[in-house]
């Protein structure tokens, strides 16, 4: 029996008997939501969709593994396990609108789907300033990029990197293991300042230097010219002008939510704004992942991160609020990023700090330690492994 | 050809990306801590993969 259609125009009231589940988006956040919407026991109607051309997958491998190594993409579900469990997935289906009164999602290709729930987990795109993006710039964030940017790192002998964050850290990391000469341009005055602190930054820069890459901080990069088929040339806010084969940009992201905007649906600039369990401005509409900013009742502030962990968590948990359940999501923060024989790994939520202590030996061998009124509060290692898996349960514990 | 996996428990962060990727092979214990449950569960290729994914590399895979 289906139900009936609402009146055109008056808005239903929230669905108590849940029949649809969509899910818009396809990486870690939309892929364990749809699992856990399943692990909970939901039977009905459960939609995975997504504009990415093939299903949710370890994008963190993509600059390591996939981009130095011959890995495979590293597909989250094993083969037939979405229908197996009866889940629908949508490839290369964009969504471009959502009518938030008659509960439907419309795509690009003029179809609709209709929802009782709705979980935003779209995450965002490469942020490409319109003076850096010359034909062939490169950015990375989808399994697509991948080929591209090999083939950049394997035929280039000067490669530009604009942006010293963990994107353009593991690019360049990668660039030298091809024997690209590499030159990493950042505007701050060290890498990664803002979530890491000048010390720090200075050791990733450090670390960078000792392994030949060129490391140009302190100054923007204003334009990219495509220099007539025969490479680019860079121009630097001091003038300066490099010529080189290749150019990727990884200056940040910006979630997806431009199609939204005629929703009505609550933007925090272009982040989804969440209470602490998910829920959005709109009934039965929840977000996740890296779209999302969410009201942490710990910190008594609205967050948002861009990390893998907390995505995948992120939409388990939008997973228990659509269905109803007790869904806080409020984790310690964890990132890692593997560039050249170094792994680096942060936990903790420190937007600020009194104080940094730093020990070790060397760019590639320390602990960081962020403290707030003398309490840790965030914990950035290189290479120690057991010292940081320490330092984290401490972190976990005095957070809980 | 079965492999032998451990995961060791001081760097497992409980990210759960070995649990998707192993199709049940690993599962996170009641402490979010992954432990191998049947390794004969998931195929090489997969237990390979999940300790490619292990964002603090605590999967173990002894290939002998």
């Amino acid at each position: 029996m289906t139900q009936p259609d609402p009146v055109p125009g008056a808005p239903r009231a929230t669905a108590d008997e849940i029949r649809r589940v969509v899910v818009v988006g396809g990486g870690p956040a939309a892929h364990r939501c749809v699992m856990e919407v399943r692990k909970l026991g939901f039977e009905g109607s459960l939609t995975m969709v997504t504009a990415e051309s093939i299903p949710p997958y370890d994008r963190t491998l993509l600059s390591k593994d996939n981009l130095v190594g011959d890995g495979a993409i590293a597909t989250m579900a094993p083969p037939g396990a979405y229908e197996a469990l009866d889940i629908s997935v949508l490839l290369g289906r964009e969504a471009v609108a959502l009518h938030a009164e008659e509960r439907k999602v419309e795509l690009a290709d003029g179809t609709c789907l209709d929802y009782d729930r709705l979980v935003l987990a779209v995450g965002g795109a490469p942020v490409l300033p319109p003076a850096l993006a010359a034909p062939g710039v490169l950015t990375m964030r989808v399994a697509e990029d991948v080929r591209a940017v090999r083939d950049a790192l394997e035929r280039s002998r000067h490669l530009v990197i604009i942006g010293a964050g963990f994107i353009g850290g593991e690019i360049a990391a990668a660039a030298t293991a091809f024997g690209c000469a590499v030159t990493l341009i950042e505007a701050c005055d060290v890498p990664l300042r803002d979530a890491l602190g000048v010390d720090v930054g200075g050791l990733v820069a450090d670390l960078h230097r000792s392994k030949g890459v060129e490391v140009r901080c302190g100054v923007q990069a204003e334009r990219v010219i495509a220099d007539g088929g025969e490479g680019y040339r860079v121009v630097l806010a001091d003038g300066a002008e490099l010529r080189c084969d290749g150019v990727v940009v990884g200056v940040g992201m910006r979630p997806n939510t431009a199609w939204l905007r005629s929703s009505g649906i609550e933007l925090d600039g272009a982040a989804i704004r969440t209470d602490a369990e998910c829920r959005t401005s709109l009934p039965d509409v929840f977000a996740a992942g890296d779209c999302a900013r969410w009201w942490s009742e710990r910190r008594g502030t609205y967050c948002h991160v861009e990390h893998w962990d907390a995505a995948g968590k992120h939409g388990a948990a939008a997973a228990r609020a659509a269905l109803g359940r007790p869904a806080e999501f409020d984790p310690v923060p964890f990132f890692w990023s593997d560039q050249y024989d170094v792994k680096y790994q942060w936990a903790g939520y420190a937007p600020s700090w009194d104080e940094v202590e730093i020990s070790g030996n060397g760019p590639g061998d320390f602990t960081a330690c962020y403290r707030v009124d003398g309490r840790l509060r965030g914990v950035f290692t290189a290479n120690r492994p057991k010292e940081f898996g320490k330092l984290r349960r401490e972190l976990v514990q005095s957070a809980a | 050809m079965t492999l032998r996996v451990s995961i060791d428990r001081d760097l497992c962060i409980g990210s759960g990306n070995c649990v998707h990727l192993s199709q049940g092979a690993i599962e996170l214990d009641e402490y979010d801590v992954a432990e191998v449950r049947d390794v004969g569960a998931a195929t090489p290729e997969q237990l390979r993969m999940a300790q490619r994914s292990c964002p603090t590399s605590a999967i173990v895979i002894d290939e002998s």
